[in-house]
């Protein structure tokens, strides 16, 4: 295992993609926080932009991965570890351990960036650094999820090309339902209705009527679990949950304890399902 | 006898398509076994079999004298490389390159002997020119070096000589000739040239639809080669009465050339003829080859 580990790992690190991935999370990093910086006059802070980087995870390990780890079947050298003797389980953890680590470097970068340029000019973080910490492992948990999803994707399908295509799809498929999720969960119970103006327009009676969006109930319940459940969905959350004031969300405190165990739910899932399938590919 | 590889039995199926079909083999040790047959004969998916690509159907083989149903078959593969249809390399790294993550693959820490193993190939001269640039030949190459790291005791090559220059293909087949009688490394090769697989094999493995049709050493195909002497003359009628009448057996390949399967003592042949005023125009001795020996095995079984 550590052999094909070394042997994954290094080439890992010559992929072209992996670092133009980490430059380019690195720059949205110092974009991020430098945008923030020039809004405020005198210190300002961080806090809304450190999970920014959370949503686009999916497609960064889509595009990463679908290379990295289809070069092995278009290029066909999985047969050098099969024909050695590697058992296909230890090929494919191998495969999904430097893939983890790559798209965890990859956010690291992004939050390396923020902490450039939040040092620089003198940013600090409202939110309790435990918070903070909670959510920031919690994100690295959502990068392991997608990169687990991904890996499954890539091991499965022989077609390099085809599986770059399937993997983004399926990584902005995952984006824009839950950002739709997240915004119906987020539909207030009631609305405000102006019933009468005065003559500068200034509302002088006002009625609360239930908000037709708003889902309630089962229903409800099932969209909650389904938006913490997927990794694009605690994506979302952890992006909105702080701005330049601080957390806005303080449901959040706790929901990082939650959301690990989802993320793990999914990657012992995904490469559960993945290594099975796996064992039985038939390999050209 | 020992044999590095045996297969009882082996069946593989795709679909409704049986592309093995209680296949049988065994390749002796230190032998360079050339598996020969037909498109679609089922040579490249009994390599796979043989590699751990795909698993077969039903049947087994051993490697090593280890069962390929037992979990000990990963350890056996470890003395073995191979190279089946494209070699197996990463396009957007250069020779060297390529050998580093082979070695770390079987964990050797060394790489002193990349340059040996490039030299071995004549790949030695590539610097830091990436695969995606290699001919067809430099990458078959290269392919075999990979297959060749860590000194495997079994090489299992498919088609090793497509796309390499008549130079290329002197040059391999000194390889691996070298690598057999140098090294004692057991070779399974199977390839399409027969006239370049008869300069290599000690050992015949006849494949068709998906059976084993006949194993056979090289020297006992040799023996069984039969030779005949082809004689041109002016009167065929002449010549066939004189064959007759000697109790020849032979063959009239047209009106006045007859194949003689039996030695001939030209100087009684021509005095017969020369009774009947027949003159002889040539006589070649004729050898039986590889070529003619497959085509009369495997056109005899498909017309069966």
């Amino acid at each position: 295992m550590s052999r094909l580990f070394a042997s994954t790992f290094f080439r890992m690190l010559k992929k072209f993609v992996f670092w133009i991935l980490l430059i380019c999370m690195f720059a949205y990093g110092v974009y991020s926080a430098s945008n923030a910086a020039s809004e405020a006059r005198a210190g300002f802070a961080l806090d809304g932009c450190v999970f920014e980087f959370a949503p686009f995870m999916g497609l960064v390990a889509a595009i990463f991965i679908s290379l990295f780890v289809g070069s092995e079947y278009s290029d066909g050298t999985i047969r050098n570890k099969l024909v050695v003797g590697h058992s296909r389980m230890r090929i494919y953890l191998a495969n999904l351990i430097v893939c983890s680590i790559a798209c965890m470097l990859i956010s690291l970068a992004y939050v390396a960036g923020i902490i450039m340029v939040g040092s620089s000019k003198d940013g600090e973080l409202l939110t309790e650094t435990s918070i903070i910490t909670m959510c920031l492992i919690c994100s690295i948990f959502v990068s392991v999820a997608f990169t687990s999803i991904m890996t499954m994707l890539a091991m499965l399908n022989t077609n390099k090309a085809g599986n770059v295509v399937v993997s983004m799809i399926l990584a902005l498929v995952l984006l824009v339902s839950s950002s739709y999720i997240y915004q119906r969960l987020g539909e207030p119970e009631m609305y405000d209705n102006y019933v009468s103006v005065n003559e500068v327009g200034i509302p002088t009676q006002v009625e609360q009527l239930p908000n037709p969006l708003y889902i309630d109930g089962t229903p409800r319940t099932v969209l909650e679990v389904v938006n913490d459940l997927l990794p694009s969905g605690q994506a979302m959350q952890l992006a909105d949950a702080f701005d330049a004031s601080g957390i806005t969300n303080k449901n959040i405190e706790n929901a990082p304890y939650r959301w690990m165990g989802y993320s793990m739910l999914i990657i012992v899932l995904t490469s559960g399902c993945g290594i099975i399938l796996f064992k039985r590919k038939e390999i050209r | 006898m020992d044999y590095v590889l045996k297969a009882e039995a082996l069946t593989k199926i795709y679909g409704h398509h049986r592309a093995l079909d209680n296949f049988s083999m065994h390749i002796p040790k230190g032998a360079i076994y050339g598996l020969v047959g037909k498109n679609g004969a089922g040579k490249t998916t009994l390599l796979r079999l043989i590699c751990g690509l795909q698993e077969a159907t039903s049947g087994d083989y051993t490697l090593y004298g280890v069962s390929s149903r037992k979990h000990e078959i990963l350890n056996a593969r470890k003395q073995m490389g191979a190279v089946i249809e494209t070699p197996a390399i990463y396009l957007d790294m250069s020779a060297t390159g390529n050998l580093k993550e082979q070695y770390r693959i079987l964990g050797i820490r060394s790489f002193d002997t990349i340059p040996q193993l490039l030299k071995m190939v004549g790949l030695e001269n590539t610097g830091r020119k990436k695969a995606k640039n290699f001919s067809l030949g430099m990458r078959q190459r290269l392919g075999i070096a990979i297959a060749l790291v860590g000194n495997p005791q079994f090489l299992v090559l498919d088609e090793p000589i497509n796309g390499l220059d008549p130079q290329g293909i002197i040059e391999m087949r000194q390889l691996l000739l070298n690598l057999n009688q140098q090294y004692g490394i057991t070779i399974l090769v199977s390839s399409h040239i027969l006239d370049e697989l008869s300069r290599l094999a000690t050992h015949y493995g006849f494949i068709d639809n998906g059976k084993m049709i006949k194993e056979i050493s090289a020297s006992d195909l040799e023996n069984s080669f039969r030779k005949s002497v082809r004689i041109e003359v002016t009167d065929g009628k002449a010549l066939a009465a004189v064959l007759e009448q000697a109790g020849q057996p032979y063959k009239m390949l047209s009106p006045n050339v007859a194949e003689v399967y039996n030695r001939v003592n030209i100087s009684r042949l021509t005095a017969a003829l020369e009774k009947h005023q027949c003159e002889v125009l040539s006589i070649q001795e004729r050898e039986e080859n590889l070529e003619n020996y497959y085509v009369d095995l495997i056109g005899g079984i498909s017309h069966e």
